[in-house]
């Protein structure tokens, strides 16, 4: 009776356990942001794989938010910005480590994967390899704002009411470039920080009746451009170019002091149960087919050598009338962020956000 | 001059009409019934003389002064709501001071007057407890004095006593006919129930149909009821339909459908001749019951046996059958001793006079 | 032969609903209660302290923004009122048989779509390229579009509208229960509209006014999507705050403790208005 009941038992486990199997095996559960992960390469790659693609999208806070909650399981890739990686495995360890090994470096632009590797290290363990970058300036309607060249113009009294930024860090970075600071050579010095963080707040509080509102997702913004109550804008490149696309009068201008360069990586949360697919998917999308095929749906760049080669004439051409070659070397490139810096950010935020 | 008076009142509602051009007229200090069956039109009268719903046409005159297009609020009369409607957030003086607080009396004035008007209901120093504390007719007591402190000239009632249960109903039968002499205000009350009638009024109006069929003295409506419908709304009756057999003046012969000759006396006005279609009611109190032939000069005499002993205390009844005609007949159960072994099958001597025959031609109705 | 009154199918039967509180209800405000209480000392280390909750104090951005939420929430409830008593007095007292169920469930209908649909369905009116703005300008009182969005009477009105529903329905059913004589007494008595409303009909809603304020605070305090959304660059509204805490700046201790802190405002609001209203919680959740 009793070896019956054990029988049944292990029978039962061992189902659970084949069918538990069977789902890891074939299910990548992607935590990534709006358009790097199209339902075409989705598909692509289960026909080449047999593995499922289940996409949460998400943006950077987002993704620490949720790898912490759970100590960095429900995911098996994730896709932070470079510079947010170490702080935050630092923190709360929320990542595993890459094997360089399983990667196949030379699909990836050397100088990218590099600088990449180095700034997500910790000791001699890396946690990120990069995917798609890309840069944070103005998306600007010539027409009706010809005259702004950089992130002060938005608080020009002529546009009063038609600007728009987003209310986080990259602004606040953005301005102190704007306004003659260099933030990035003051990471490493609070003191210093805190006396730009000063200065762009004050900047940033006075400028607050020209914006009308501090937009919060990507389509929020675009719909504010395209219905007109909004003619200048900081934002990312690409919504710029997606707007020329509908509208040749409004595209992304590279700010004079500089646009913010990003990347973000690849990294494994870790409680990843599917780890092999995370690495065959980095390097599915890495290959420079699948990857012309990413910046086709969204205008965002990628790392993978030669994809630029792929890429349609017409993006390559909103590319470069946003980006002569001075503003290509002018883009400034996020080091990463140590500990501390986010909370005295966010103080800042609160107080711009505050006053009325 | 009548404190009260209505001239052909009429109320329409969508498909019926529930006041049908009735007229009366209310003397003051009486207290004046208006008796029917529900859905006669008593309660639509009543709340057309509170002003809650407007004629259609009509009159309303109190003390002489036209009603129409005057507010609930701005006439001299004051209403007890059938389930009396105390305000229950307020305390029994704040109920009662409430409507003096509409006319901004001042509050002195008000304490007193209230305080007086509890004494007079009998329930002084109760002013202070929450309404759901009082008995159901201590409730009734403060529902009346919360408008009869306000001297109304009418007083309306509707059913006031239809929730009270029967003990209590008798006892505020009595208790409001006493306080209406004590205050000396005209009520008009309004009932389904012949008893309440019967007892406290004045004078008493049936309605039917949104008619009044007769006002009268509550004895008036007993002993003489002038139409079909009030001899068998008011008190009990045997109600028999018959034919004319034979009419010489006032004395008249009906044969019942059950083959009873019975000896009748027609009211002033009664215009049935030989042949006509009758109802005759004899009143089962007026009947008298006897064991042995004991002769007399009633005009009707007749043997019957028991069917059935309907027991209900004083009000018990028998249930006799005619041997001849095999018409049914109810009496009341005499409760002397020598009816106590009385059982089904007895039989049993009865007799009443020709007087005591109420008689209707049908379809007339009187 | 006598069983006890507490029996195994008590306990059964029980067993649910005591899951249901100690799993979803007090552990997550126990846990909350303790993340609120510990600093972070190091990577991954913590120690007991009242720092967030010092923090909230020395802090004007926050305890501002607590205030204006809870000012705005009240005045909100108040104006939910305002327009909801009418409202469900005329459905209840007015209307009979059909017409009346026909208005009861227009009441309900907005609430057949999602709050956010609802909340977009404000901006596309209010926005400076909405549907307001527009017909505005056709009918020429106004020459150049006008923006009526991200203001707080935008938040207000999109709360009121929120909130609507949750005031209506326990008016209507605290009024349906008002026997009509009472106010034809009143009015028979020599009283007028304006103190029949306050001496009869108003302490007779009692119990559904103090639950729909209670439930109409407490949805507004809560909200999220609807301050953010029309209230644009100056919503400032204390959720907004916690989530802030939580997601943007991964401080959980100090979001534990706005949560902690707004718990104790809701909780204090329910308290007054049961003690000012002289109503008990028991008399007016029964409605």
């Amino acid at each position: 009776m009793k070896s019956k009941v054990t029988k049944l038992a292990g029978l039962l486990l061992g189902v659970a356990a084949v069918t538990s199997l069977q789902v890891q095996a074939e299910t990548l559960r992607l935590l990534t942001w709006g358009g790097y992960a199209p339902q075409e390469v989705i598909e692509l790659f289960q026909q080449e794989t047999g593995i499922e693609v289940k996409v949460t999208k998400s943006n950077n806070e987002d993704m620490i938010s949720k790898l912490r909650a759970t100590g960095g399981a429900g995911f098996d890739l994730a896709q932070p910005s470079q510079d947010r990686i170490s702080s935050a495995q630092a923190e709360f360890n929320i990542y595993r480590p890459i094997d360089l090994a399983r990667i196949k470096s030379d699909l990836f632009i050397p100088s990218m994967l590099e600088a990449t590797v180095k700034n997500t290290s910790i000791g001699d363990k890396v946690y990120g390899v990069p995917h798609v970058w890309g840069t944070s300036g103005l998306v600007v309607n010539r027409k009706a704002a010809p005259d702004v060249r950089d992130y002060t113009d938005l608080c020009d009294d002529a546009l009063a009411g038609r600007v728009s930024y987003r209310l986080k860090r990259p602004t606040l970075i953005a301005f102190a470039f704007a306004l003659g600071e260099d933030p990035f050579a003051a990471y490493g010095d609070r003191a210093q920080y805190a006396r730009i963080l000063e200065k762009v707040s004050a900047r940033l509080t006075e400028c607050k009746p020209n914006v009308k509102k501090y937009w919060s997702g990507s389509d929020d913004l675009l719909n504010l451009i395209r219905s007109g109550e909004v003619v200048a804008a900081m934002a990312w490149d690409a919504g710029g170019w997606k707007l020329n696309k509908e509208d040749p009068d409004t595209t992304f201008v590279a700010p004079k002091s500089g646009a913010l360069g990003w990347i973000d990586t690849f990294a494994l949360p870790r409680k990843s149960k599917a780890e092999d697919a995370a690495y065959q998917w980095i390097n599915f999308v890495m290959r420079p087919d699948i990857a012309a095929k990413i910046t086709a749906e969204s205008s965002y760049f990628t790392a993978s050598k030669g994809a630029s080669a792929l890429v349609e004439k017409e993006q390559t051409r909103r590319f470069e009338e946003s980006f002569p070659q001075a503003a290509i070397d002018n883009i400034k490139w996020y080091p990463p962020v140590p500990a501390g810096l986010e909370e005295m950010e966010g103080k800042v935020l609160d107080r711009i956000k505050a006053h009325r | 001059m009548p404190v009260l008076e209505c001239a052909s009142l009429t109320k329409r509602f969508a498909d019926f009409t529930a006041v049908d051009n009735v007229s009366m007229a209310v003397e003051q200090g009486s207290f004046y019934s208006i008796l029917g069956p529900s859905g006669c039109g008593k309660t639509t009268l009543m709340r057309m003389l509170a002003g809650f719903e407007r004629q259609d046409s009509g009159n309303i005159r109190i003390e002489g002064k036209s009603m129409t297009g005057v507010a609930p609020n701005r006439r001299p009369v004051n209403m007890v709501f059938q389930h009396l409607a105390l305000f229950p957030n307020m305390s029994v003086a704040g109920n009662i001071a409430y409507g003096l607080k509409r006319r901004n009396t001042p509050s002195a004035e008000r304490e007193r007057r209230v305080g007086e008007v509890l004494e007079r209901v009998g329930l002084a120093g109760s002013g202070n407890k929450r309404i759901e504390q009082l008995s159901g007719g201590q409730q009734q007591r403060v529902a009346i004095a919360r408008c009869l402190v306000l001297n109304p000239q009418v007083l309306l009632l509707d059913e006031p006593l239809g929730a009270l249960d029967l003990k209590l109903r008798e006892h505020m039968k009595i208790e409001l006919k006493r306080l209406q002499s004590a205050f000396g205000t005209t009520f008009i009350y309004i009932t389904h129930d012949q008893s309440e009638a019967l007892v406290m009024s004045d004078r008493v109006a049936v309605m039917n149909h949104g008619r009044f069929e007769q006002v009268g003295s509550p004895q008036d409506l007993y002993y003489r009821p002038g139409s079909a419908f009030v001899a068998g709304f008011v008190g009990d009756n045997n109600r028999w339909q018959g034919v004319i057999e034979q009419r010489v003046g006032a004395k008249v012969r009906v044969r019942t459908e059950q083959g009873l000759p019975v000896e009748a006396q027609a009211a002033a006005g009664f215009q049935g001749g030989v042949g006509d279609a009758v109802e005759l009611f004899v009143r089962p109190e007026a009947i008298r019951v006897q064991l042995q032939d004991g002769g007399g000069e009633a005009e009707n005499r007749l043997q019957a046996r028991v069917i059935e002993i309907v027991f209900d205390g004083a009000r018990s009844r028998l249930q006799l059958r005619q041997a001849d005609s095999a018409q049914e007949i109810l009496v009341n159960l005499p409760h002397t001793p020598e009816f106590a072994t009385l059982g089904p099958g007895d039989r049993l001597y009865l007799s009443w006079h020709a007087h005591q025959c109420s008689l209707f031609t049908v379809g007339a109705g009187r | 032969m006598k069983r006890s009154q507490f029996g195994l199918g008590f306990w059964l039967l029980l067993a649910p609903l005591l899951l249901w509180l100690v799993l979803l209800i007090l552990l997550p405000h126990v846990d909350l209660l303790l993340i609120s209480l510990r600093l972070r000392s190091g990577p991954g280390t913590y120690r007991f302290s009242l720092h967030h909750y010092a923090e909230f104090f020395t802090e004007p951005l926050y305890w501002r923004t607590f205030l204006r939420t809870a000012i705005m929430s009240l005045l909100a409830t108040l104006l939910t009122l305002l327009i909801a008593f009418p409202l469900a007095y005329y459905i209840a007292k007015m209307m009979r048989g059909r017409a009346k169920q026909l208005l009861f469930l227009l009441c309900l209908i907005p609430f057949w779509v999602s709050e956010l649909v609802r909340t977009y369905g404000w901006m596309i009116l209010l926005r400076e390229s909405g549907v307001v703005s527009g017909l505005l300008q056709w009918s020429g009182l106004t020459g150049a579009p006008l923006e009526m969005l991200y203001n707080d009477a935008a938040i207000m009105v999109g709360l009121v509208y929120t909130a609507m529903l949750f005031m209506v329905v326990p008016l209507i059913t605290t009024l349906d229960s008002l026997d009509d004589s009472l106010i034809e007494a009143g009015y028979d008595l020599g009283g007028n509209g304006w103190n029949l409303l306050w001496e009869v009909v108003v302490p007779h809603a009692m119990p559904g006014i103090v639950s729909g304020c209670i439930v109409v605070f407490m949805l507004t305090l809560g909200n999220y999507l609807t301050p953010t959304l029309l209230g644009g660059k100056d919503s400032l509204w204390f959720t907004e705050q916690i989530y802030t805490q939580f997601i943007t700046r991964f401080n959980w201790e100090q979001g534990s403790a706005f949560g902690i802190l707004l718990l104790l405002l809701s909780s204090l609001m329910v308290w007054l208005g049961l003690r000012l209203s002289g109503q008990s919680f028991t008399q007016v959740m029964g409605r």
